[in-house]
């Protein structure tokens, strides 16, 4: 992971800023390569996303210089990480925000969003305000106990990494990711009995 | 909670298990559209893993210097209204005419002279030239995004002067939708349209434009691709 460094972010910044062509060129390296280089969740390639859908490597860095500069969108970064990895966002938000105005959005990404809400729906049962306030007060009680179960618990609740890649991120094997989710679970469950909202 | 920016969620995702973080991961419990985009921010971490060929590389390097470059052009084309707008300024009238060709070759004439003469004499003109700008999509030919647009200077100029801009696709052909230009949406009909002199003047340093063909279709960005000769 790259280390974020305020003040190595904030040259490389006015470099941008100032249309540098060698900055550009590290981003359209590190950022916008490294995108179309990796898949979405569901392993499918950005690089074809964007050419299924008439975009070649050039358009998309068009995009990202155009949105950044041409818009002055750039002025939004707010220095709390690296520039690479918040470009690196609006590379993928930018190709998914094309397909979707031209009426062809990526089809596992929709999947994806189905699955978060169902699980949300689950979560909050018949999602009542008084069910809102259970859940707001149980994940906060088990953020300040144990903040490591409490995120595995959100990673996994609403199915965002699977249990291999939340261990390599954290360290711990794939194994005892599932148990802390397990763990994390019933003791969600139990505290939310105890809070008296939810019957899950 | 408000709704957590790019920049808040890569801090987040970045350092993930401090107690601090409480709120924010609340939020997330909280609200499937700031989870959608945490997902897509812990994709831009594992990313790092992503091995990136040297032609990519090379690739990148060379759009760097174009898409850079680009900056000079649109610079040279503001530095020309610009001058243009400060003439039409001047006392004399709205009418301009190039009062010395100086250096500049014959085939530039009318416009680019009269914008770096010295404003004297401005009258009449009655140009033999008309000075034209190409403006052209990242997307390249055969990708169905493609177009090009060429804007027309006429030969005699004021602020309520329409400039013509007509936008073509593969093989030449008339397209029409939606041009964002100096930040007005503007329809096209048979693949032309005209925008007063005066919104250039209005909107110096602009450097946006796209195309969106028919109705609904998604906008295409580019980039200004050619100026006349004299300004290059």
């Amino acid at each position: 992971m790259i280390a974020f460094d305020r003040e190595k972010e904030d040259a490389f910044f006015q470099r941008l800023k100032e249309e540098d062509r060698e900055a550009w060129s590290i981003i359209f390296k590190k950022s916008v390569c490294a995108v179309l280089a990796g898949t979405t969740k569901n392993g499918v390639p950005y690089r074809q996303i964007a050419r299924d859908r008439g975009m070649n490597d050039i358009s998309v860095y068009g995009m990202l210089y155009s949105y950044m500069i041409g818009r002055g969108k750039l002025d939004n970064y707010g220095f709390r990480s690296p520039i690479i990895y918040w470009m690196r966002y609006y590379v993928k938000m930018l190709i998914l925000e094309h397909c979707k105005k031209n009426d062809s959005p990526v089809s596992d990404e929709k999947n994806d969003s189905s699955v978060s809400e169902n699980n949300n729906e689950e979560l909050l049962s018949d999602g009542s305000r008084e069910n809102w306030q259970s859940v707001e007060i149980c994940f906060s009680e088990m953020w300040k106990e144990n903040p490591m179960n409490a995120y595995v618990y959100l990673l996994r609740r609403y199915d965002m990494l699977r249990s291999k890649e939340i261990g390599a991120m954290l360290d711990i094997t794939p194994e005892n990711v599932d148990t802390i989710f397990h763990r994390a679970d019933k003791n969600m469950k139990q505290m939310l009995r105890r809070e008296g909202g939810m019957a899950v | 909670m408000k709704c957590l920016t790019p920049d808040e969620l890569l801090h987040f995702a970045m350092e993930p298990l401090k107690k601090e973080n409480g709120p924010a991961a609340l939020h997330l419990a909280q609200c499937a559209c700031c989870r959608e985009n945490y997902e897509l921010v812990l994709e831009c971490l594992a990313d790092d893993g992503n091995t990136v060929s040297a032609a990519d590389e090379r690739a990148a390097e060379e759009a760097a210097a174009e898409l850079t470059g680009s900056t000079d052009l649109w610079t040279k084309l503001y530095s020309l209204v610009d001058e243009l707008g400060k003439k039409i300024a001047a006392p004399a009238g709205n009418i301009f005419k190039p009062a010395s060709f100086g250096s500049l070759r014959p085939v530039q004439g009318t416009l680019l002279a009269a914008a770096a003469g010295n404003g004297a004499g401005l009258s009449s003109i009655q140009s033999s030239e008309e000075v034209k700008f190409t403006f052209e999509s990242y997307a390249a030919p055969g990708s169905g995004s493609y177009w090009k647009m060429q804007m027309t200077m006429p030969r005699t100029l004021s602020a309520s002067s329409l400039i013509l801009m007509k936008v073509t696709g593969e093989n030449g052909a008339l397209l029409d939708g939606t041009l964002n230009f100096l930040n007005q949406s503007t329809s096209l009909s048979c693949g032309c349209a005209r925008l007063p002199f005066r919104t250039f003047l209005e909107n110096k340093g602009c450097k946006e434009i796209s195309f969106a063909a028919g109705r609904s279709g998604a906008a295409s960005p580019g980039r200004i691709k050619f100026l006349p000769e004299a300004l290059r």
